[in-house]
């Protein structure tokens, strides 16, 4: 399959699932009045309802689109069509013609500017006002966490035992008072703990979990001034005080083979969410990159899972997972998702992530040669030392892993969060297989 | 621990007081290290140190399993667009063609020794539970992991899921649980079948009793003769009529001796006559003579399914000639006066046209290939407009072919003529063929009040799934005009089905 571009994957890259239908209507070489694609690029001019055929192309390694169709779906039905035929491997090489040489080009020329301007010595910054106006912010974070900290701490007093039956909107009005004090990341731990106050049997629990995890939130925000800067980094990240990307990028990465393990897209709203899961080969270190998109707009597509790269990743606090990619020097076609040999030195490794930093959910680990299993109506996983967790997934997806496997050892790619095992990819027979199925497009 | 904890945080701190909770180890320092507080900052505080020290330590279990493995594959795996392909079919909500692309798919997987790629397999798995007919189709390219997968999940064992207690489904369940039991014993076991259904004949509702009867037209043998034999006895019409229809197809029953006797009487054949010259007699044609059935009724027929008032604008005794001869074999006639099917239908005179319906209907219950050819040809070459399609439907696939083409080729038949025959036949069309529907498709799209057309999207259905799919490179060329704008939608549904099923057919070529 051309470059690791699958069917699967293409509709993934589609806005929504219109496109990816009118996308699959496209990708038939009638449609086209030429075709064709070099190491770096794909092209075609495909006939519209207009006389003049719509000029699509793609530079793959990013991967970028264009198109001149009115569109603003991104990328457009053209491109989405242009890349399923590529992934049908339809499309045969040939020289560049000069609308595309044209574009590559001014890509090529933007990005020059663009690390011209970077490498220009940064403005200097008016220290004093930014230190005013984050102190400013924090403040505000401040009284909210407080209030929060009442909040909490009354709920215990009175006994959590009421809490299912108050209803969303009792836990709605303090994560909005969170919202107002510029807390949005203190706001999802509430709606959450609501969430999970409303889950049916068994929600007492993890309830308490969530409270007390909150609650340490408001006294560690208490006690900034005592904590090592790392520490204060994680207590702001999980506040939800943003940290812009540029200034992420513009501190020093880590260097490291990156493998990309996998992708998961949600939806919250009319946001959609991309959460790409990397691992670092040598430093055994998880990262998570995240991407927004609102409505049609477009994903960020330049990190293929299954693959890796050579790079630098930035990460926003020095126990956190969350990071962003400051360069990539090369890529290679296939990722190694053969990490941990055991799953207990997948668990150490959690829990040593987790000492460093108590809000941490879950991060996703390669595990090498495990081999998944039902023992009485669960899903779980086997290593070779005849270890085993269980698995919290679809049916659905475990009986994929089980196709992959068939009773012998596969590396997978999963989530650990201290107690279960969430799988998101696989590797069986060379080949990368996403857990994650697009059922949202028809032929 | 925490479940302490969390039956102290149910009450709330206000009514309990929150215990000492002695510990040693290094939870109990981490929570002997923190310092006094409000019962409810204390309590949160340790169930925050509890959930960590829970998560931080979570340790993976030794189970004890003797793990199970796939045995080999046999086949090579199918191509990369193969599998592409098939994925796209498996996903598609598209069921007007879905079930009859992925049956092809495995038909040319299958003799081309192919396997099913590992990652399609439970979706291949759920298709063949959902869909009965396809599995036999199926199996054998899911190969050993396959077979291996199915055994691990049960929902997958249809093969082992039939319930094979027939009797008990046959004596409580509903109409159409009890016609599948027919369809899987008849093959098996007739004679048990045939006891089943005696056993509740005179329980069972005329309709149950009727589709029983209809249900024998597969694999009926003359051992069927006396049940269907009782049943021209029946209370009900219907189930008369059908069992008269099924035993028109037993040669030697004593229902068709019966009627051949009734039948002889009424046509006798003249051979033509040569004219002689020194005589002056003119050359005659060979004819076949009617003599239409006497009055009255004979009450005989009637237990024989021969019914007495004109079920539609005819007379009487036409009406009695055509339903007799209707329940005659035709083999019958060609056997008696030693002349071939065509020779027959070209010497019909007066009551020609009864004798063409009757014998329509007679091939057509016999499925008799070599008169059901002749009278598809005749009639084809009378006129399209009226061509019966219902006559394909038995015709075995070459000579469906043969009438397809002859009508599709002909200039005086319209567009919707052809949707109708394909929709009736269901043989595989050849290039010839395809080329004289294209021709016929392009013919209309020419003419300048051509628009969308219902019949137009039809045709391009009915043909899509059953040409050549390796014709598609040269009608894509032929079809890019302008002629299609108003019916874009249909041709661009059409190619979209027909580039899938070329490539299939590529993949597993090679």
């Amino acid at each position: 399959m051309a470059g690791g571009w699958t069917v699967d994957r293409v509709l993934q890259l589609a806005p929504d699932p219109a496109s990816a239908k009118a996308g699959q209507g496209l990708a038939s070489t009638r449609k086209w009045v030429s075709i064709a694609s070099d190491s770096g690029a794909i092209w075609g001019e495909c006939q519209g309802s207009g006389a003049k055929p719509y000029q699509v192309q793609i530079e793959l390694f990013e991967p970028a689109f264009k198109c001149s169709c009115p569109s603003r779906k991104f990328p457009c039905k053209h491109a989405v069509g242009l890349m399923l035929l590529f992934a049908a491997d339809e499309i045969k090489p040939a020289a560049r013609p000069a609308w595309v040489e044209e574009w590559l080009a001014s890509r090529a020329d933007r990005a020059k500017k663009k690390q011209e301007k970077a490498d220009e010595p940064a403005k200097p910054v008016d220290a004093e006002a930014q230190a005013k106006r984050r102190a400013k912010r924090l403040d505000r974070v401040g009284e909210g966490i407080a209030s929060l900290k009442t909040w909490t701490e009354d709920l215990i007093r009175s006994g959590i035992a009421t809490a299912p039956s108050q209803g969303y909107a009792f836990f709605d009005e303090p994560a909005r008072r969170m919202i107002d004090a510029q807390a949005p990341g203190a706001a999802r731990m509430i709606r959450d703990l609501g969430s999970i106050a409303m889950s049916g049997a068994g929600w007492q629990e993890p309830f308490l979990r969530q409270l007390a995890s909150l609650h340490l939130l408001t006294s560690a925000f208490d006690q900034m001034q005592r904590l090592s800067k790392e520490t204060v980094d994680d207590i702001l990240a999980t506040a939800g005080i943003p940290q812009s990307q540029e200034e992420v990028v513009d501190r020093p990465g880590i260097l490291d083979c990156w493998q990309i393990l996998a992708q998961e897209i949600e939806l919250e709203d009319r946001l959609r969410v991309q959460r790409t899961w990397l691992f670092g080969s040598a430093t055994a270190r998880p990262a998570m990159v995240l991407h927004f998109a609102h409505g049609a707009g477009p994903l960020d597509a330049s990190l293929q899972p299954g693959t890796a790269f050579d790079g630098e990743v930035c990460f926003f606090g020095a126990n956190q997972i969350r990071a962003a990619v400051k360069n990539k020097t090369s890529t290679k076609a296939r990722a190694n998702l053969g990490g941990f040999a055991s799953l207990d030195a997948a668990c150490a490794a959690f829990g040593q992530l987790l000492a460093r930093q108590p809000w941490l959910d879950e991060v996703a680990v390669p595990l090498q040669s495990v081999v998944p299993v039902r023992i009485d109506d669960q899903w779980r996983l086997l290593d070779e030392q005849k270890q085993s967790m269980q698995l919290t997934c679809t049916d659905s997806s475990a009986w994929l892993l089980m196709a992959l496997s068939g009773g012998e050892p596969i590396d997978v790619a999963a989530a650990i969060d201290g107690s279960r095992l969430r799988p998101l990819a696989a590797m069986a027979n060379d080949e990368y297989i996403s857990l994650g199925i697009t059922n949202n497009v028809g032929v | 621990m925490l479940e302490e904890l969390v039956k102290q945080a149910l009450i709330g701190t206000g009514r309990a007081t929150a215990e000492a909770m002695p510990l040693d180890g290094a939870l109990g320092q981490a929570i002997g290290s923190l310092r006094a507080g409000s019962p409810e900052a204390t309590l949160l505080q340790r169930a925050v140190i509890c959930a960590a020290y829970e998560r931080c330590g979570r340790k993976p279990i030794t189970v004890a399993l003797q793990l199970e493995r796939s045995a080999v594959d046999k086949q090579l795996e199918c191509s990369a667009r193969a599998s592409q392909v098939l994925d796209l079919l498996l996903m598609s909500s598209d069921t007007r063609f879905n079930q009859q692309l992925v049956a092809e798919w495995f038909g040319y997987s299958v003799a081309a020794n192919r396997r099913v790629p590992h990652r399609l397999l439970p979706r291949v798995l759920d298709f063949a539970s959902t869909h009965r007919a396809l599995r036999d189709a199926i199996t054998p390219a899911i190969d050993a992991r396959g077979e291996w997968l199915m055994k691990c999940n049960p929902r997958w064992q249809f093969a082992a899921a039939v319930n094979d207690d027939f009797d008990s489904i046959w004596h409580t369940g509903n109409r159409d649980q009890r016609l599948s039991v027919i369809r899987q014993r008849r093959q098996v076991d007739p004679a048990h079948t045939r006891g089943l259904i005696e056993s509740t004949w005179q329980e069972d509702a005329a309709e149950d009793r009727a589709a029983f009867i209809e249900s024998f037209s597969v694999g009926l043998s003359p051992d069927d003769e006396a049940l269907l034999e009782a049943a021209l006895d029946d209370k009900s019409k219907r189930v008369r009529a059908a069992a008269a229809e099924l035993l028109t197809a037993l040669p030697l029953s004593g229902f068709v001796r019966r009627m051949t006797e009734r039948a002889a009487a009424l046509l006798k054949f003249v051979p033509a006559e040569p004219g002689r010259l020194l005589k002056l007699k003119k050359s005659r044609p060979a004819t076949i003579e009617v003599t239409l059935p006497p009055e009255p009724f004979d009450k005989t027929w009637a237990r024989d399914g021969i019914v007495e008032k004109p079920a539609e604008t005819m007379g009487i005794r036409q009406w009695w000639l055509l339903q007799i001869v209707s329940y005659v074999p035709p083999a019958v006639w060609t056997t008696q006066w030693n002349i071939a099917p065509e020779e027959c239908i070209g010497a019909i005179g007066e009551f020609g046209d009864v004798l063409i319906r009757a014998w329509q209907l007679a091939a057509r219950r016999c499925a008799d290939q070599s008169w059901l050819r002749q009278l598809a040809l005749a009639a084809a070459a009378k006129g399209t407009e009226k061509f019966d399609a219902t006559l394909l439907a038995q015709m075995i696939p070459a000579h469906q072919l043969e009438v397809i083409t002859l009508i599709a080729d002909s200039p005086r038949t319209e567009l919707e003529t052809v949707s109708k025959i394909l929709g009736a036949s269901h043989c595989e069309l050849d290039q010839r063929c395809t080329l004289a529907v294209v021709d016929k498709i392009e013919y209309h799209l020419s003419s300048p009040t051509a628009t969308y057309q219902y019949q137009l999207t039809q045709l391009l259905q009915n043909l899509v799934l059953r040409m050549p799919p390796q014709m598609h490179d040269e009608l894509a060329k032929r079809w890019a005009d302008q002629k299609w704008e108003s019916n874009r939608k249909s041709l661009d549904e059409f190619f979209q089905v027909l580039v899938l099923r070329r490539d299939m057919k590529r993949e597993f070529s090679r």
